[in-house]
């Protein structure tokens, strides 16, 4: 569906996109995880032909993607970071107009502008201009108006940015009713959790280089996560928990309000060792929790941790 | 057709285009005809009463002949000339307010009698200074036939206007009501930049949207431009009903002419503002800013806040009058109120129709290069 091959893009000294590579298969829901600035939305911009290249190539459906290939474009969908409607359109109004960039027939884009409202649960609002809307539900118009002309490809950037549980929860199911449908979905995002969620295959990028590749389980093998274990103990002799800080498995250990926090080196077997020294000193932990490495980790350990614009 | 509508909708809905071009010049317009109203009729010289003592004085005769001259065009006349058979009767008629002032002859010169100062006396006094200049020009030995003439203006060198509708007192006050529709119709600027604003990729999300979809750009651009064309035209036509119907503004009649000018003085403004706004990559408001200025300065060298600033750019400037499209709109309009025949009109509408031809054609070969290197 998607193939770009050493893509490189430049503004000015800054290199946007390092020889960044890609391919997407059909039916995929496409993860793209990075910092900011890191070039997901340059990668996009350009796979849309929105933005020059430098060097490289894009194949969309197979053919070159050029800004004059209507026949491609024909068949993609985009949702913005930022609500692109307009203001003094209402609701109706909006999807009927954006959906009519791609569809001339007046019935036919009639029934699609209807799907789109039922999808995006915005029936009752046909008739409200945008700035009578809440976050939430100005971005389920900006992402109706995105998908109303049915597009095989659908590149969304941070669709949920600054929208309350209820409606990402309704956006998420969306999307994955999308790609039910048929759809192929780019999908980027900030929120660890949506990603792990929807997506089949997930790319972590930064400094416009592809840094990993693979499904979520893939991902989390690439790296040697801590485990986080965390032991609810009524009281605990400074003895013991420099005994446990000594232990080979542990990078770390705290003991704090009542409860042990305890880093483990990955593969360490921390758990077993752990409540093993525990009970020689005869003390009974009560509730245990143990964390395993998550998409967050692997991000973090992938994309190093110091703060980016 | 649904992106046209759509468009159309757009703008009758943005409350600061309404304002502006609806509202701004209907409330200007008002304010000119309150401020200059009156100048027309301030204009307007009212009848001078004047009473002529008869006398024997063989010298009277030529000054008697040239004051009935100037009494002698019915109700256009300058002079109400009553002619009494004394000085004492003349002064009863003064003292009774029945006449601004009398002439009498004393010792060969004549004498005219005042009761208060005001603008008929001082020309009642103009008249006679000039009639003495004339008589020293007859003793130093000059033609006597032209004494009349300097007075009456019947000479080969007193200007003429060709073609002037004959049947209308003309207004000096309407350039300004000419210079504010050119100003109207350079304000669809606006919207010519809104237009393109909105289909920048780089300027705004709607714009990114746009660009992603499968349409020809020069196509859209074109039903985009449409779309803003008639929002445009419809105000300017709005402020020419208004200014015709309430303000009584004189169009001189030609109401198919009058649409005309206002469409070509639209398209002008629509493409100008366009153009500015794709052949640059400055912020929204840095464009906005130069259409706004650049409209201003128009209107101004057009004559929208000094009448005679367009006499003076077309005396010593021509070239600066020929390519302002404010001036050449308000000359229009000027031309359609003024003559008969059409030739100026037309030249007119001819250098609209270039420049609007001059400016989409630059439209046309940025949008056919518009790429972006960022967004």
């Amino acid at each position: 569906m998607i193939k770009v091959h050493n893509l490189v893009k430049r503004y000015s000294s800054l290199i946007a996109l390092d020889h960044f590579s890609l391919e997407v298969s059909d039916g995929e829901i496409f993860g793209l995880l990075g910092p900011n600035g890191s070039g997901k939305t340059t990668a996009i911009n350009c796979m849309l032909s929105l933005l020059t290249f430098d060097k490289g190539e894009i194949f969309l459906f197979g053919k070159p993607m050029s800004e004059t290939a209507y026949d491609l474009k024909r068949q993609i969908g985009v949702v913005f970071q930022n609500a692109a409607v307009f203001q003094e359109l209402t609701v109706w109004e909006n999807i009927d107009y954006f959906c009519g960039l791609y569809i001339r027939n007046r019935q036919q884009r009639n029934e699609y502008v209807s799907e789109a409202l039922e999808f995006s649960g915005l029936e009752e609002y046909r008739k409200f201009y945008p700035q009578k809307l809440s976050g939430g539900l100005l971005r389920r118009l900006n992402i109706a108006c995105g998908i109303a002309h049915k597009p095989k490809l659908i590149f969304m950037d941070e669709p949920t940015v600054a929208v309350d549980p209820q409606s990402r929860n309704h956006i998420l199911e969306g999307i994955r009713r999308l790609n039910r449908e048929g759809a192929t979905i780019v999908y980027t995002s900030h929120y660890m959790e949506e990603i792990e969620q929807l997506c089949s295959r997930i790319m972590i990028m930064d400094k416009g280089k592809p840094l990993a590749v693979g499904t979520k389980e893939e991902l989390k093998g690439m790296i040697a996560a801590d485990e986080k274990i965390r032991m609810e103990l009524p009281e605990l002799p400074d003895g013991v928990l420099k005994e446990l800080q000594e232990l080979p498995c542990v990078r770390q250990a705290v003991f704090r309000d009542g409860n042990l926090d305890v880093r483990c080196r990955a593969n360490g077997f921390g758990m077993i060792t752990i409540l093993d020294l525990l009970k020689e000193q005869q003390i009974h932990p009560g509730r245990v929790y143990s964390e395993p490495p998550t998409l967050n980790d692997v991000f973090l350990a992938i994309t190093g941790k110091e703060l980016r614009d | 057709m649904n992106s046209y509508i759509k468009i159309v909708k757009i703008c009758l809905r943005n409350k600061m285009a309404i304002v502006w071009m609806f509202l701004f010049p209907i409330i200007l317009s008002t304010l000119f005809y309150f401020a200059f109203g009156s100048l027309d009729e301030e204009g307007q010289l009212e009848q001078i009463s004047v009473a002529w003592a008869e006398t024997s004085d063989g010298e009277a005769d030529v000054l008697l002949s040239v004051l009935e001259e100037l009494s002698g065009s019915g109700e256009n006349a300058l002079l109400d000339l009553k002619k009494v058979s004394g000085t004492q009767e003349a002064e009863d008629l003064l003292r009774d307010g029945a006449v601004d002032g009398y002439i009498s002859m004393e010792n060969g010169s004549p004498l005219l009698t005042v009761q208060e100062s005001g603008t008929s006396q001082t020309i009642l006094r103009s008249i006679l200074t000039r009639y003495l200049q004339i008589r020293s020009l007859l003793d130093a030995g000059a033609d006597p036939s032209s004494i009349q003439t300097l007075f009456t203006g019947n000479s080969d060198t007193s200007i003429s206007v060709d073609n002037v509708s004959g049947d209308r007192s003309v207004s000096g006050t309407v350039i300004y009501f000419y210079s504010l529709l050119a100003m109207v119709c350079l304000y669809a600027g606006f919207l010519g930049n809104v237009a393109v604003e909105l289909r920048q990729a780089n300027l705004s999300a709607v714009g990114a949207r746009r660009c992603v979809a499968p349409q020809r750009p020069l196509l859209s651009l074109l039903v985009d431009l449409l779309a803003y064309l008639t929002v445009s035209f419809m105000s300017v036509g709005l402020s020419v009903l208004y200014m015709a119907v309430v303000l009584d503004v004189d169009f001189g009649g030609k109401w198919p002419m009058v649409l005309l000018t206002c469409f070509c003085g639209t398209l002008v403004g629509l493409l100008f503002g366009a153009a500015i706004s794709i052949t640059n990559r400055l912020s929204e408001g840095v464009k906005t800013g130069i259409v706004i200025i650049v409209t201003m300065i128009c209107s101004f060298l057009a004559g929208l806040m000094l009448e005679g600033i367009s006499y003076q750019i077309q005396t010593h400037c021509p070239i600066l009058a020929l390519i302002n499209p404010a001036s050449r709109i308000a000359d229009a309009f000027y031309c359609l109120y003024y003559y008969d025949n059409y030739g100026r009109f037309f030249q007119n509408i001819g250098i609209l129709a270039v420049m609007a031809a001059v400016l989409l054609v630059i439209i046309l070969i940025f949008e056919r290069r518009q790429q972006y290197e960022s967004i």
